[in-house]
């Protein structure tokens, strides 16, 4: 985007309140009839800026801006910097890409639109601009690869710990899904390259539903999704929902660095959705019944069956107390 | 002579009922023979019990012709899984595999996934070479270690 326009909706998205075109004139060095055209440009490209007459312009839409995230990100690793995409094939990729080129620990990649948004198992996930928030973020843990898959659980905490403070009954379904009454509102697909011993690049990726478009959700999920804006009752910021969850994974994951997994551990079973309840696992062969009973070290879910502990590393979870909901496998299951 | 060479030796051996073959190329020669007795060889005796087992793919059904192949009995060429998890042949159930037996990988080729709590760890050729087995089936568990490839190096 042209570095003026750029400039122009910093501005826009710093407040409500209205910034008249003489003030962003000033601010910009440039004439206001400069001002106004550049607003109009943005206009037609999509923006919704609003002219209040006599009072200036406000920025309607939820636009996502790098240099706003990284001056308001309470942070010093994550998000610095930020990478905003208008559009990409997936966060992840974009973010593995820069990792192998040298990337530092950090980067984070979000972008308005994925065209190849993906799950567990290439599963499509849709990314809608402006509805939802698609966003990741490179790690370079100085830990053994097989310690890796804690980082998954531990993102499930620290997206579970930022949004519950806007919707409350927010819960964490094994590994990582993160649900609002029974339905999915975000979710979490990492990545790791890694030689034996060694941790290259883990890239955490995280899809957030943040505000239902008018028409709702894609027919194919609209019986497995909601949104915050519907949890919390009122209209959220990808902005603001982006500088929440990366201040609270940064947080998180630094607990873990020092503390290790344990403190995660408990937290991760307090909020888990499934505790002590019956659960089905498939496991990409066959289903496994039981109870939810414990996560066990390295995050595995501990399944009572009637044939005794059963340890599971992968697989899709399914809450059996409610009427199990009509298995959709292909690009219906979010995640 | 690369271990592809050998292996199919071993197998033209094992077709037959020659007992013994020698090869020599340039200065290196092989010499392969089918013993009668395991007797003096314990460390063969443990594999050959291995094929009895419920995961035969994990001890080739060569191993009790042949003395020890010392490349395989150090781990050099087999691909070993780095953590414990999930192994995928394919990027997802209705793809193709990522690669098969008798195919050539490139360094930095995808060989597999592995999953664990929906991390993915793809696993990468850390050098030229032809996959000679694959000793795991598709989204089957996998422990810390655990052979995965035996993948011969290209010259």
């Amino acid at each position: 985007m042209n570095t003026t326009r750029e400039a122009i909706l910093e501005h826009l998205v710093n407040t409500r309140a209205p910034v008249s075109g003489d003030k962003l004139a000033r601010k910009l060095n440039l004439s206001r009839t400069a001002v106004w055209k550049h607003i109009h440009t943005l206009q037609r490209a999509g923006i919704h800026i609003r002219a209040y007459k006599g009072r200036g312009y406000v920025l309607e839409s939820d636009v996502l801006n790098e240099h706003f995230l990284e001056q308001h990100l309470n942070t010093r690793l994550l998000g610095h910097p930020c990478l905003v995409l208008d559009e990409v094939d997936s966060t992840n990729s974009e973010a593995m890409r820069r990792a192998s080129v040298g990337a530092e620990e950090g980067l984070t990649v979000l972008a308005n639109r994925q065209t190849a948004g993906r799950g567990r198992l290439q599963r499509q996930w849709h990314t809608i601009a402006e509805h939802t928030l698609a966003m990741s973020v490179l790690l370079r843990p100085p830990l053994a690869p097989e310690k890796i898959p804690q980082i998954s659980l531990l993102t499930a905490v620290a997206l579970h710990n930022a949004l519950s403070p806007l919707a409350p009954d927010i819960r964490i379904k094994w590994p990582n899904d993160i649900l609002h009454h029974g339905r999915k509102i975000a979710g979490i697909l990492t990545e790791m390259r890694a030689e034996p011993g060694r941790v290259q690049a883990v890239v955490v990726g995280m899809g957030i539903n943040v505000n239902a478009p008018s028409g709702g959700w894609p027919e194919d999920i609209a019986d497995i999704a909601t949104d915050l804006g519907t949890a919390s009752g009122h209209t959220v910021s990808r902005m603001d929902i982006a500088v929440r969850i990366l201040e609270s994974m940064e947080q998180h994951y630094l607990d873990y660095l020092n503390d290790g997994f344990d403190p995660v551990r408990e937290q991760w079973w307090q909020a888990h959705a499934a505790c002590g309840k019956p659960v089905r696992v498939h496991d990409g062969l066959r289903y496994i019944e039981g109870i939810a009973e414990a996560l066990d070290e390295d995050g595995a879910l501990l399944l009572h069956t009637r044939s005794g502990t059963q340890r599971v590393v992968a697989g899709d979870l399914e809450l059996m107390e409610q009427k199990p909901m009509e298995t959709k496998r292909r690009g219906t299951h979010h995640g | 002579m690369d271990i592809s060479q050998i292996r199919k030796l071993i197998r033209l051996l094992q077709a037959s009922d020659v007992t013994e073959i020698e090869v020599t190329e340039g200065d290196q020669t092989v010499r392969i023979s089918r013993r009668e007795h395991f007797a003096t060889v314990p460390q063969v005796q443990a594999a050959v019990a291995a094929p009895v087992a419920a995961t035969p793919q994990i001890a080739p059904v060569e191993t009790p012709l042949t003395p020890p192949d010392p490349v395989e009995e150090s781990g050099e060429h087999i691909v070993k899984s780095p953590m414990v998890g999930t192994f995928y042949r394919a990027p997802s159930p209705e793809a193709d595999s990522f690669v098969s037996e008798g195919a050539r990988v490139k360094k930095g080729d995808i060989l597999c996934i592995i999953e664990a709590m929906k991390l993915m760890n793809e696993i990468e050729a850390d050098y030229d070479g032809v996959v000679e087995e694959i000793l795991v089936d598709n989204a089957s568990p996998l422990e810390y270690g655990q052979p995965m490839f035996v993948i011969a190096p290209l010259a």
